[in-house]
């Protein structure tokens, strides 16, 4: 495990001195203000509508529960897009032959870029999600409702624990392929059909079940069920990757 | 190979060089037979952890300065004293005044020098370098041989060094093997393989032309074949040194007045061309 450490540590530290982090960071902010106007037309709706402010109340804490779900496994994905290229990256480079020809296994290489793209992805990613959540709350919700709105527990839980998890684990599957695949062209676009599948299959569930995306019961169960079915494929897969493999799939 | 070897793995493009060093550095496994590193298995972890090696492409890190890029494999490989073994190897490389510069900014010179350091961070057994001095100019050329030779003098490493560079071979290496069309066509001592395949071939070059009579007690001596005379020069194919010796002994009895005397073999590319051309003369056929 010490190796995988040293490996994670390093990409990590790249990710993070990275421009293009920061670049993408700039972009989530920006898509956070799509929340706040989405917020802003709802609530003035149904101040038209003639609303009370019970019933602005409620709906400000559905709209907030739901985004503080949503927003974490969007940007932590997002950013994760930044640091994905690492291992495309040190494939065409060839420093990655040279970093298996160490002591160090094909497994300790794939779980230690792994973790890096996770770690830094879920950090930007629940960084920008608490700002964003917050910017809205308190700029936007609060002085309608004269009240600050927390995020349900379940989806501090969420937030913090299943969403890295689920995120780990979709990483874990996009690293494998990119490590086997020769196309670089092709693995960079993994990812995203990756990313997309797996939102598709949770907005899916989480819609397609009674009251809907009304009802938050259903998020934090479905993001588990995926992590955990992402994992296992991820984990099956893995203990077929050899270096030959890769060192094969590098060839230019 | 045997300990303290500088070994020169020899080849055209295509001969397997580098996948052979694929299977020794324990990346690729072999289709049929085995391989043995260090008498243990190529991929086993202690085998690994005493060996060091440079491949075609260097594998340093651009945007990570020198120091961090040793540091990271001084880590992978658990060296103790980090810092003063980074220090060390940097010195040996002499870039011990660009430690803080990016690897981006190193000539390849410089880049193959780091990488022959970081070979060496964990102080391994035997070295495995492939083309370490590809693509550099002359004088990085010997500045990366001079690295490698105070290297290997000063820790009597054994060296596996893969090259195109028959001038670089032979200056450095004690024994070499030729690999060609996937078969090992050539394994020696590099000065007895040049003997064995001179055949006793011998030249002596003289002011003038020797006279037919002395040719003809040349032919008489034991040991000596094939005597013939082109202008100045004498060749004749000799058993041993005895016998050459003998023939010039002859011929300054004889009153010739002998410039140069020349025996043993071709050198090393003229070894290599002979053993590349015949074995591809039969599928040429």
């Amino acid at each position: 495990m010490r190796r995988v450490w040293i490996i994670a540590r390093k990409d990590l530290a790249d990710v993070l001195g990275s421009r293009s982090t920061y670049l993408y960071v700039f972009v989530m902010l920006l898509a956070s203000s799509s929340y706040f106007f989405s917020y802003f037309s709802i609530a003035n709706q149904l101040s038209h509508q003639g609303a009370n402010a019970a019933a602005i109340l409620a709906t400000s804490r559905v709209f907030l529960s739901s985004i503080s779900y949503i927003i974490p496994v969007l940007y932590c994905f997002f950013a994760c897009q930044t640091s994905i290229s690492i291992v495309v990256l040190e494939k065409t480079k060839r420093t990655l032959e040279s970093l298996m020809a160490t002591p160090a296994t094909m497994q300790e290489i794939w779980l230690g870029k792994s973790i890096a793209v996770t770690a830094s992805g879920t950090a930007v990613g629940l960084a920008v999600s608490v700002f964003s959540y917050l910017v809205i709350s308190l700029a936007e919700v609060a002085p309608r409702v004269h009240q600050f709105i927390a995020p349900p527990p379940l989806a501090i839980v969420s937030g913090i624990i299943v969403v890295p998890l689920l995120v780990f684990s979709v990483i874990s599957l996009v690293t494998h392929l990119q490590l086997v695949i020769s196309n670089a062209r092709v693995s960079n676009f993994i990812f995203v059909a990756v990313f997309l599948v797996v939102l598709g299959i949770l907005l899916v569930s989480v819609y397609s079940l009674p009251g809907g995306g009304l009802n938050q019961r259903y998020f934090l169960p479905i993001f588990l069920l995926m992590a955990i079915v992402v994992g296992l494929i991820s984990r099956r897969l893995s203990s077929r990757l050899t270096k030959e493999k890769v060192v094969l799939s590098s060839k230019e | 190979m045997q300990q303290g070897d500088i070994f020169g793995f020899l080849g055209p493009n295509g001969a397997g060089k580098t996948t052979s060093i694929r299977v020794l550095l324990g990346l690729f496994q072999p289709d049929s037979g085995t391989a043995s590193v260090l008498g243990g298995e190529p991929a086993d972890q202690a085998v690994r952890h005493r060996v060091g090696f440079v491949l075609e492409t260097d594998g340093l890190y651009d945007g990570v300065t020198a120091h961090d890029n040793l540091a990271y494999y001084a880590d992978i490989y658990n060296v103790s004293a980090l810092e003063e073994r980074i220090a060390a190897m940097l010195e040996l490389a002499g870039l011990s005044d660009r430690a803080g510069d990016k690897v981006g900014t190193f000539s390849k010179g410089m880049r193959q020098r780091l990488a022959l350091g970081r070979a060496m961070l964990h102080d391994p057994d035997l070295l495995i370098l492939d083309e370490p001095t590809a693509g550099v100019d002359p004088a990085g050329q010997v500045d990366i041989r001079e690295a490698l030779l105070a290297m290997v003098r000063e820790s009597r490493k054994s060296v596996f060094l893969s090259s195109h560079n028959l001038d670089e071979v032979q200056r450095i290496c004690n024994r070499v093997a030729l690999i060609h069309q996937g078969q090992i066509r050539l394994f020696g001592e590099l000065e007895q393989l040049e003997r064995e395949r001179a055949g006793g071939e011998a030249r002596i070059r003289t002011a003038d032309s020797l006279d037919a009579a002395i040719l003809d007690r040349i032919r008489e001596l034991p040991g000596a074949s094939d005597v013939g005379q082109s202008g100045d020069v004498l060749t004749l194919r000799v058993a041993d040194d005895d016998v050459l010796s003998d023939a010039v002994a002859l011929m300054a009895t004889a009153g010739a007045r002998i410039r140069e005397v020349t025996s043993g073999g071709p050198g090393l590319e003229e070894l290599y061309l002979s053993i590349v051309r015949e074995t591809e003369e039969p599928s040429d056929a």
